[in-house]
């Protein structure tokens, strides 16, 4: 047996931190020849280096096409083709109806669902026939939390996305996939309330409704990532695998 | 066992049990979760021919394997599998619910025969199972993987029994894994959809209208292989999955998850 992503290329969207930085890391790990992105240059720059294998930052936001062409316009100058995808960038803030702005609406929608839309259309002229897609959704796709209905709605949108596009790209034999996680010990956690104290109070109010009793690793989600991007998940398409300690199961 | 590029196989020292493999699905199962190192128990209810067939199939690549008998809808030889297994290799991480049957029968033909036939193997037996797993997976957790089907999720006309049972199984799936979690014990089912074994092969579906349609309606555009569902069972047996629990997979192409 070989390592699972021997000489695959893979694109991992917001790759500076969190699941993003953990999955590069994996992939890279099992073979695959990585490209990440990420917004903030420093933090991309470091990324990279801890990545290693030869991966490769290519800043920008998802959210602008602009940025998604030059990501794509590298991916192509460097290896000519994508095999997995995974679209992970994606934001969280809490906003409870009746405090819902227009500015909150279009950010969470245009990184989580306009993003990762143009992220996987602008990928399939480079796409390898055969290859796989994964969409970071979340638990919340089938959860109701107080103050998520926005980012909750644009998670529903991505689960939406893995059923038509696995359907779209059925000639290609192109899988796609909703990779759904739990609460995770990221930054991207930390960043939703506004102390160190308040997110562990979050984290353990999380905890204590998970089965296997404790919040998330993003290397747990990173290795469910590697099993979608390779052939071990052949057969699996157009699911959504929730990885969330049995949180949204039960 | 080491892997050709050196990466140790992920179940080295581990042992399973996987109910039903003398044949099909839960043979190919067995031979994989013996190809990532475990020491794996090939249970089977009558074919001891096929048994014996997958076990030196394991052990003649060098892996390690016994066949043990036993209907998994009765007590007394749950048991005994569990004893024989625990004799054999002295502990135990996995259990691969894989025992089942399905007779499809339209309402009006569905008797009392037909009905716990079903339940009593495909339910009750991984009930039993799963209680006596439970008792031999030690203090660093396990898995216990549920093979259901599609059918759960989009129960076809004229499979209402076979349907019903795979329900079930979906919903202990998730009661277990409630009730589990604090062992550390991690339950999930896999569903798959329309598997080339010597079921679908004797039920004379391959080549058939059935089997044209399934084809049809799959994104991927062919019926699974026994090998597609032996290498989710592997995932879901392994490190890999550490933070899944209380799942349903669908290893069916595409279909009917779209």
């Amino acid at each position: 047996m070989s390592a699972k992503l021997e000489g695959k290329v893979a694109v991992v969207t917001g790759g500076n931190s969190g699941i993003g930085l953990a999955t590069a890391k994996r992939f890279a790990a099992e073979g695959a020849r990585v490209v990440i992105t990420g917004r903030r240059q420093a933090e991309l720059d470091k990324a990279v280096a801890e990545v290693g294998h030869g991966a490769i930052g290519v800043q920008g936001d998802v959210s602008r096409l602009a940025d998604l062409d030059r990501l794509y316009d590298v991916v192509k100058e460097k290896y000519g083709r994508v095999d997995v995808l995974f679209a992970n960038a994606g934001g969280a803030t809490f906003a409870p109806l009746g405090e819902i702005t227009e500015e909150h609406f279009d950010r969470e929608f245009g990184i989580n669902v306009k993003g990762l839309l143009f992220t996987v259309q602008k990928a399939l002229p480079l796409f390898s026939d055969g290859g796989s897609i994964i969409l970071n959704a979340s638990i919340v796709s089938i959860k109701g939390m107080p103050a998520f209905s926005v980012y909750s709605a644009t998670k529903a949108a991505v689960r939406s996305f893995a059923r038509t596009w696995t359907v779209d790209l059925k000639d290609r034999k192109i899988r796609v996939n909703a990779l759904s996680p739990g609460p995770i010990d990221t930054p991207g956690v930390d960043g939703l309330v506004n102390s160190p104290e308040e997110a562990q109070k979050f984290k353990e109010g999380m905890a204590s409704q998970v089965p296997l009793g404790r919040v998330g690793s993003p290397d747990e989600i990173a290795k469910v990532a590697v099993f979608l991007a390779s052939d071990d998940s052949s057969y699996v398409t157009g699911v959504e695998l929730f990885v969330d300690g049995g949180m949204a199961q039960i | 066992m080491k892997r050709g590029n050196g990466l140790m196989a992920k179940l080295d020292g581990k042992v399973a049990v996987v109910t039903g493999a003398s044949k099909g699905i839960g043979a190919e199962i067995a031979r994989h979760l013996a190809a990532e190192g475990a020491s794996v128990v090939v249970n089977y209810a009558s074919s001891k021919e096929g048994a014996d067939r997958v076990v030196s199939g394991i052990t003649g690549r060098g892996g390690k394997a016994i066949a043990v008998q036993g209907d998994v809808s009765k007590q007394s030889e749950i048991e005994r599998l569990f004893a024989e297994t625990k004799r054999a290799f002295g502990r135990l991480d996995v259990l691969v619910n894989n025992a089942g049957i399905f007779e499809f029968a339209p309402l009006e033909g569905i008797t009392e025969e037909h009905f716990h036939r079903q339940f009593n193997i495909n339910v009750l037996g991984l009930l039993l199972a799963s209680q006596r797993a439970v008792e031999d997976i030690g203090p660093d957790g396990g898995s216990i993987i549920n093979v259901s089907s599609v059918v759960s999720l989009s129960p076809p006309a004229g499979a209402s029994v076979y349907s019903a049972t795979k329900g079930a199984v979906d919903a202990i799936t998730k009661s277990l894994a409630r009730e589990l979690g604090t062992k550390k014990i991690r339950v999930n089912s896999i569903n798959p959809g329309m598997v080339e074994t010597e079921g679908v092969h004797s039920a004379g579906i391959l080549n058939s209208a059935m089997h044209e349609q399934a084809i049809a309606q799959t994104p991927l555009g062919r019926i699974g292989q026994p090998a597609d569902i032996a290498r989710a069972v592997v995932f879901l047996a392994t490190d890999g999955s550490g933070w899944v629990t209380g799942t349903t997979l669908p290893v069916s192409g595409g279909w009917p998850a779209v």
